[in-house]
């Protein structure tokens, strides 16, 4: 059985990383200690929450929410990791999920008029994809395949989102206004596109 | 400051691509889209800034063959 350190009002750690604590206090200069130390002190679950919410604070969907709407998004969001060449979804499937790219880079490919597809675009970090059929209830209107392997996408489904948007009007409107922002921008690359020839 | 770019191949029939980056491309940088490598020729604001994010459209030309040996777009 594992054996705990009780901290009051701190969350719990097991005895050998509550030494470790102790040894780098030793090793380490003052200042250093105090910031290992309280680094050491946060429990995995709460780094891993305050990581993910630096993370979204980078995806400009979610720019502009403050830290505890943030926290609300992640808790219905969820990671999902692919290797190359490994399907997201397809095009023609029902869109039941949007999806935030945290690394590594996807393919949004489009079946033509003779059945092949044809690349679209490459999405890189910090691009939304999937939001289309979150917001018509569509099906999806690509193909969406990892182009590198450890793409980190994070998930979160219509409904939860959908929910979060009405319970919290403020958060609701932030990202819907950030939505169609992203919409705006892709749609101006496209008339760019046409407009170069491409 | 969030650089988020649009990348657009000249002439060609690659993609291209969008995402964040944590510094301003300049021209004369190399870029990796998909499995091939470019050079950015031309950048430009596509949409004016808001908060930390900067929206930018960059033009690039390949550095590279494709994979399969066929020239790559504009090459």
């Amino acid at each position: 059985m594992k054996t705990t350190v009780l901290f009051p009002l701190r969350p719990q750690i097991s005895i050998s990383a509550y030494n470790k604590i102790v040894t780098e206090r030793v090793q380490l200069s003052p200042r250093r200690e105090v910031q290992r130390t309280f680094w050491r002190r946060k429990s995995p679950s709460a780094l891993l929450l305050m990581e993910l919410i630096d993370i979204l604070k980078g995806v400009e969907l979610f720019r502009g929410l403050s830290v505890e709407q943030l926290q609300r998004l992640v808790d219905i969001s969820h990671k999902e990791v692919y290797h190359a060449d490994q399907v997201v979804f397809d095009q023609g499937a029902a869109g039941e999920k949007m999806y935030v790219i945290t690394q590594g880079e996807v393919e949004v490919r489009v079946k033509g008029g003779t059945g092949s597809k044809q690349t679209m675009v490459y999405l890189g970090r910090g691009q939304l994809f999937g939001e289309m059929a979150l917001l018509d209830q569509s099906e999806r209107s690509a193909t969406v395949v990892a182009a590198q392997d450890n793409t980190v996408l994070y998930a979160v489904a219509s409904n939860d989102f959908l929910h979060l948007c009405t319970s919290d009007t403020g958060a609701g409107y932030i990202m819907m206004r950030n939505l169609a922002m992203d919409l705006s921008f892709k749609l101006r690359r496209q008339n760019l596109d046409t407009t170069s020839g491409l | 400051m969030i650089f988020k770019v649009s990348y657009v191949v000249v002439g060609g029939e690659f993609p291209g691509g969008i995402r964040n980056e944590p510094e301003r491309p300049q021209v004369g940088d190399t870029v990796q889209i998909g499995r091939l490598k470019f050079q950015v020729v031309e950048i430009h604001e596509i949409i004016p800034p808001r908060d930390d994010f900067q929206f930018l459209h960059a033009t690039i030309k390949p550095l590279e063959e494709a994979p399969n040996g066929e020239a790559a777009p504009d090459s």
